[in-house]
């Protein structure tokens, strides 16, 4: 094997090339389900479109439950997001900076939270919503949903702020910025990139998960992938084309922030814990 | 890591909001579900104490067993697979592969997918009549086929390895990033061999990131529900039924809260062991 430092200036791996085929052509074919009429995905395999169309998506687009179930999915994400980095920012800095009685067991107890199975808090989640009146509402996901968003976020949030000198809150110290003007001013600008990596990890957990979500809510709060359920699901009437195309809708976002974030996932993905 | 921690225990007031949440969605739901564990419920709201039966039940109950003996072969297996495949494929990108940093967000693709949409679509795409690998398989002579135990199991492992084997591999090529070119050098000029200089060079500083990977891989693989469900719908008979579909099922269609939080208690005591020698391990290192 060469040395990295070797290395030419263009050279392809098999192994690379292959399981990059791997893990883009099953996703491509989606696409091109979800762009032709289902008598072809019914009968034939094709790697193009044919013939091409878009009636599976001018179905969703103009189909009410579907318009609201993709927004249902982006207003519990959003408020998901939102609730955890608030939460979460400030447990990641002290957990960062400072050492106090049971530090390392609080530490270990969040992240035993992300090994909680949506299956297990479900119905308990049910019964619970249900006395607060919150069944069918985006606030009960996005509530629900931090149970594993939370740990996720302080996780990764400490790696980052974790490679941050400490140095940097002497100086703010001496310059007289209270602790409040010092996460605002000068810890939030350093760690924005924590920030919207952490964002994306959330989002991604958030937007996949469905066994809460569909407990969760009735009509006015579903999101698109439980509504989805009901043309992908081997039980149900499949429609091949309609749940290709409400799939790829869902990849989009993501896909997008992904691209938005290209550079900084390899920091991300290890959690912020290596370079 | 060089950053110095003052003992100071304010440090809790900064972490208070956070236990507070976690508390509410975490704490307060696991302790409903042992309260379900040691009662008998009638029509949903009458409930009796039955002390530990429900354990003694769940004990002798083969669905249980069998439940339990799947889902850990199955996190073995699929787990084993994406570490080899990940770490190779990340080995090959940071060694052979010219602009390796334009295969990350490609390989993290499939990690976005919406679980049902995996589901779904590997249900689709193993067809051996129109599925874009199962045609591929059955001109080779394999028929995928979703009555058969055997290919039941191997189209959930492949699902699982396509959706979850970027993780490993954008991990991995993080921890070889991080490895100091002069000790591949060292390496070269002491004349290790190839297997050699991976196994005392490379494998030590990817500890790290290989940890942080298991224990995510482990949490989901546990855990899993919504993609076997898509595909199989547990079976054949039971063959793919794993712990989270057993109680959901043992929950919601047979309305035994019981049986499924006790079930439930028992996945978590056994969980806890993992993640806690999973994080020992991390925090030595720290």
């Amino acid at each position: 094997m060469r040395s990295p430092n070797r290395r030419s200036s263009n050279r392809w791996s098999k192994t690379v090339l292959a399981f990059a085929a791997f893990s883009l052509l099953p996703i491509y074919w989606l696409v091109v389900l979800s762009f032709q009429p289902n008598r072809a995905s019914e009968t034939t395999l094709n790697l193009i479109p044919s013939p091409p169309t878009v009636q599976h998506y001018s179905f969703i687009f103009f189909n009410q439950d579907w318009v609201d179930g993709y927004w249902n999915a982006a207003v519990y994400v959003f408020l998901n997001v939102f609730l955890t980095l608030v939460v979460s920012l400030p447990a990641a800095y002290g957990f960062s900076r400072f050492r106090f009685a049971g530090d390392r067991q609080a530490f270990f107890f969040v992240l035993v939270f992300r090994m909680i199975p949506p299956a297990v808090v479900m119905i308990p989640f049910f019964e619970m919503f249900s006395d607060l009146g919150l069944i069918d509402t985006h606030m009960a996901v996005a509530i629900a949903h931090c149970m594993f968003t939370v740990p996720i976020a302080i996780w990764i949030l400490e790696g980052f702020i974790g490679a941050i000198p400490t140095e940097m809150e002497e100086i703010a110290d001496v310059d007289g910025y209270s602790r409040f003007g010092f996460f605002l001013k000068i810890l939030f600008p350093q760690i924005r990139v924590g920030i919207a990596v952490t964002a994306f990890f959330c989002f991604v957990f958030s937007w996949a998960e469905l066994i809460l979500a569909n407990s969760l809510t009735t009509v006015q709060a579903k999101p698109i992938g439980v509504i989805m359920k009901i043309v992908a699901s081997p039980v149900g009437q499949v429609h091949i084309g309609i749940a290709s195309a409400a799939s790829v809708l869902m990849l989009i976002p993501g896909t997008i922030f992904l691209w938005l974030l290209r550079k900084h996932l390899v920091r991300g993905l290890s959690m912020g814990r290596v370079a | 890591m060089a950053v110095r921690r003052n003992y100071r225990n304010t440090g809790w007031l900064l972490v208070l909001p956070a236990f507070a949440v976690l508390c509410v969605v975490g704490i307060l739901p696991v302790l409903t579900s042992v309260n379900y564990s040691v009662q008998d419920s009638f029509s949903g709201d009458q409930f009796f104490w039955v002390g530990l039966s429900w354990y003694k039940e769940l004990l002798g109950s083969p669905a249980f067993w069998g439940a339990l003996a799947r889902t850990l072969a199955f996190s073995t297996l699929t787990l084993s697979l994406q570490f080899v495949i990940g770490i190779f494929v990340a080995r090959k990108l940071y060694f052979v592969q010219s602009r390796p940093e334009l295969f990350l967000p490609l390989f993290s693709l499939p990690l976005l997918m919406p679980w049902i949409v995996v589901g779904f679509l590997w249900r689709r795409a193993m067809d051996p009549d129109i599925g874009l690998v199962g045609t591929a398989l059955s001109l080779v002579g394999m028929q995928p086929d979703l009555n058969s135990v055997g290919w039941a199991w191997t189209i959930i492992v492949i699902l699982d390895v396509w959706h979850w084997t970027g993780l490993i591999i954008v991990l991995c090529f993080a921890g070889y990033l991080s490895i100091p070119k002069p000790y591949f050098q060292a390496a070269q000029i002491d004349g290790a061999s190839s297997w050699n200089t991976f196994r005392y060079v490379e494998l030590p500083k990817l500890r790290n990131v290989l940890i942080v990977g298991a224990l995510i891989r482990l949490a989901d693989s546990l855990m899993i529900y919504t993609e076997p469900f898509m595909v199989t719908r547990g079976g054949p008979h039971v063959a793919t039924t794993f712990l989270s579909q057993e109680i959901i099922q043992t929950a919601t269609m047979e309305f035994n809260l019981g049986e499924a939080g006790a079930t439930s208690t028992v996945y978590l005591l056994l969980v806890i062991p993992f993640a806690w020698t999973l994080y020992r391990m991390m925090e030595n290192d720290r």
